[in-house]
Order: C-alpha cells, then structure tokens, then sequence
C-alpha cells in the first residue's frame, strides 16, 4: 500500500493525469485500466474512484491538462522572441518538440496507431488545427491582425502534424524549423511588408 | 489471363465488399464473389490472405485518387491555377468517395494507420507531379531567388496533402477561400515577391 499524504483535488488530478501518461506510454490505450492508472499514480483505486468515475474520466482529465500544459509551453516559448522570424520559429520548434517528445502520444502512433490517428486525421485535424489556431493567434497579433494570426497560426501547426505523422528521414524539428525558414517566413516578412508599407 | 488484370479484379472487387460490408468484415469469400475470382487463385496473387487484400486495396485506391487528381490538373497553365484546381478537385472528389467516407465514418481506426503508412509513398509522387510545374516558374523567373526545386516540392506537396485531409481555419469548399490559401499561404515564400496577385478582378 502506498501512503498518501495529500488529497486536494487538484492533486490527485495532477498524479492521476501523470500516473495515466506513464501508464499509457506503457500499455497503450486498449488495454489500460484504472488499476493500472492508479498504481502508476501513487494512490488507491478508492481515491481515483473518488475524484474519477471511470477510465472516460481520467481520458478526459489527461486531455485537458495536456491541452493547458501544451498553452503554457506556447507561452514559454514565445516569451524571450522578438521578432516575427522568432515568433514563428518558436512556436514551430516547440510544437515540433512537443509532438516528437510526447511518450504517450509517440508509443501509441507506434503500437494503435488506430486509436489515436483518428484525432489528428480529417474531422480530428480539422477541430485540431482551429484550436492550434485559436491558441497561436493571440501570440502572433503583436505582428499581424487576428485573421492572419489564426491563419498562420493554422499554417504552422499543419506543418507541425505533417511532420510529425509522417516523419522524415531526420530530426523531425529541424525539418520543420527548415521549412519555416524557407517558406513560412519570407512569406509572412512580405506580407507584413505589404501590409506595413 | 496476366496476372496484372486479375490482380486488379481482386482489388476492384475488394473495394466494392469493402464499401459494402466495412473494412472488418470484408472477407475473402466475398471478394471471390465480387471480383469472380477462385479463392485459390486470390491466394496466390495474396498470399497474406484478407489482411493484405484489404491493405492493398486502401494503397491502390488511394493511388488511383491521386491518379485521377493528376489527370484532372494535367492542363494547368502555371503553378497557382494547378493548386487551386487541384485542391478544389480533391476536396470535391473526397466529399464524393461513398466508400471512403463510409469506412472514415464507421472505421476510421482501421482505415486511418493504412493511409497515413500510404502518404509516405503519395507524398513522393505529389512532389514529383509538381516539379515540372516549379521548373517552369523557375525558367520564368517567378521562383523565390535561391528557393531550392526538390525541397519546395517536399512542401508543397504535405502541405497540398494536409489541405486535401481537413480544411481548418480556411472554407475549403469556397473556391474563393481555396485561391485565398493558395495565394496567402502556399505561394508566398515558393514564388517570388511581387508575382503573386492578390487583387482579384
């Protein structure tokens, strides 16, 4: 039996969603039970019952604190840039990191591909590219309207997946920084430009 | 018989069982009834049986969806008429494949590992498609000086597959909103400054 010192619910969550993503980069999705869930939390299976009625549960609680662990990284990430070239490269580079350095995420594209790809594929891309945009955008407006934010915004987290679910020969992170080197900067410098006068 | 036709009886008889009965439960009766091909002779031509039928017939559906794509934008008369043409046709043609969008719908974790093992192959051929058309913007003088033929292709064609897949932020089934992505995303930074019109008439 584990002690458990604490029990604050923002606690338990934090050791449940980190006691999941250990569990899942183990086991994957299919077979994944609470049990497992809790054993890698640190805590009882009375306690996660407590806080979470079931696996659905601690799924939805993983996203959310991976959704506002990925906003808070964005937000690192962009805080030391000071240009449009910079701005952009961060937010490519973090994604590219975030998405090559996610062990949960990595072992499931290897080992059920089928249970993950239908959020990153079609309908599931679509909703994933508004919300990248929606949370990029507000980071790139200091350079750009809110339209062409969300645009470019869009823009790099597609580069991001591509790369990403189809990885290229090297370092998916600098394939990415490479194409927006290449591409994603001159054009938004000349629309900026253009814009700017 | 040669052994191409009969292969491709199996495989167009596999993709009508498969819009028929799903990914899971076509099975290689089934596609002997369909493709009136033996058991025996679909096992020789498949030796992995129903699973590399099924695998092999996502791959050789989707290379004849690009396939037609290529032929639909063989015309285009520069780089930026071939991609709005090309991602307005694919969009189209996408929206109206009865079996992909039945199996996308009821199957998607069957279906999605096998396209995304197949975009390693399609990319390549996108790329290659759109070299001739990045020559001739070259020759022109149209490409953004120093831009590198090879690695644009690379991008351009993940970028034209990832548009083809999911529309995100822009109304990809506005041909308005297709030029718009074509001209304020993909073109920039491929061809040069100041070659690229904004303005329509």
């Amino acid at each position: 039996m584990t002690a458990e010192p604490i029990a604050t619910a923002p606690e338990v969550t934090a050791r449940v969603v980190d006691g999941a993503l250990r569990a899942i980069a183990r086991y994957g999705l299919a077979k994944l039970t609470v049990d497992d869930v809790a054993r890698e939390a640190g805590i009882s299976r009375a306690t996660l019952y407590r806080y979470f009625p079931g696996r659905g549960a601690v799924l939805a609680a993983v996203v959310e604190s991976e959704t506002e662990r990925l906003r808070r990284g964005l937000d690192e990430a962009l805080a030391d840039t000071a240009t449009l070239a910079e701005a952009l490269a961060a937010v490519a580079g973090y994604g590219a990191r975030a998405f090559a350095g996610h062990e949960a995420l990595q072992h499931l594209l290897a080992t059920e591909p089928g249970a993950i790809l239908p959020h990153l594929c079609f309908s599931g891309a679509d909703g994933l590219l508004r919300v990248a945009a929606d949370r990029i955008a507000p980071h790139l407006c200091r350079f750009m309207g809110p339209l062409e934010a969300r645009r470019t915004g869009e823009w790099l987290a597609r580069i991001v997946l591509s790369y990403g679910l189809a990885p290229p020969a090297g370092p998916a992170e600098a394939a990415v920084l490479g194409v927006v080197s290449e591409f994603v900067i001159p054009a938004a410098e000349e629309r900026a430009g253009a814009a700017g006068g | 018989m040669e052994s191409r036709s009969v292969r491709e009886r199996v495989l167009e008889g596999a993709l009508l069982c498969i819009g028929r009965y799903g990914l899971a439960r076509t099975t290689v009766d089934d596609v002997a009834a369909a493709s009136g091909v033996s058991r025996a002779t679909i096992y020789r031509h498949f030796p992995g049986g129903r699973e590399q039928i099924v695998t092999d017939t996502v791959g050789w559906e989707m290379g004849r969806f690009f396939l037609r794509l290529g032929e639909a934008v063989a015309g285009a008369s520069d780089l930026s008429s071939l991609l709005e043409h090309g991602l307005a046709f694919a969009r189209r043609a996408l929206e109206e494949h009865a079996v992909f969008q039945r199996v996308v719908d009821t199957e998607p974790d069957r279906l999605l590992p096998l396209l995304t093992v197949e975009s390693f192959r399609i990319l390549p051929l996108i790329g290659g498609f759109l070299v001739p058309y990045l020559e001739r913007e070259c020759d022109a003088g149209r490409l953004r000086p120093g831009a590198d033929i090879g690695r644009t292709a690379d991008y351009l064609a993940r970028m034209v597959l990832s548009c083809i897949g999911a529309a995100g932020v822009y109304d990809l089934d506005d041909p308005d909103e297709i030029r718009l992505l074509v001209r304020e995303q993909l073109l920039p930074g491929v061809l040069a400054p100041g070659t690229i019109l904004v303005e329509r008439p």
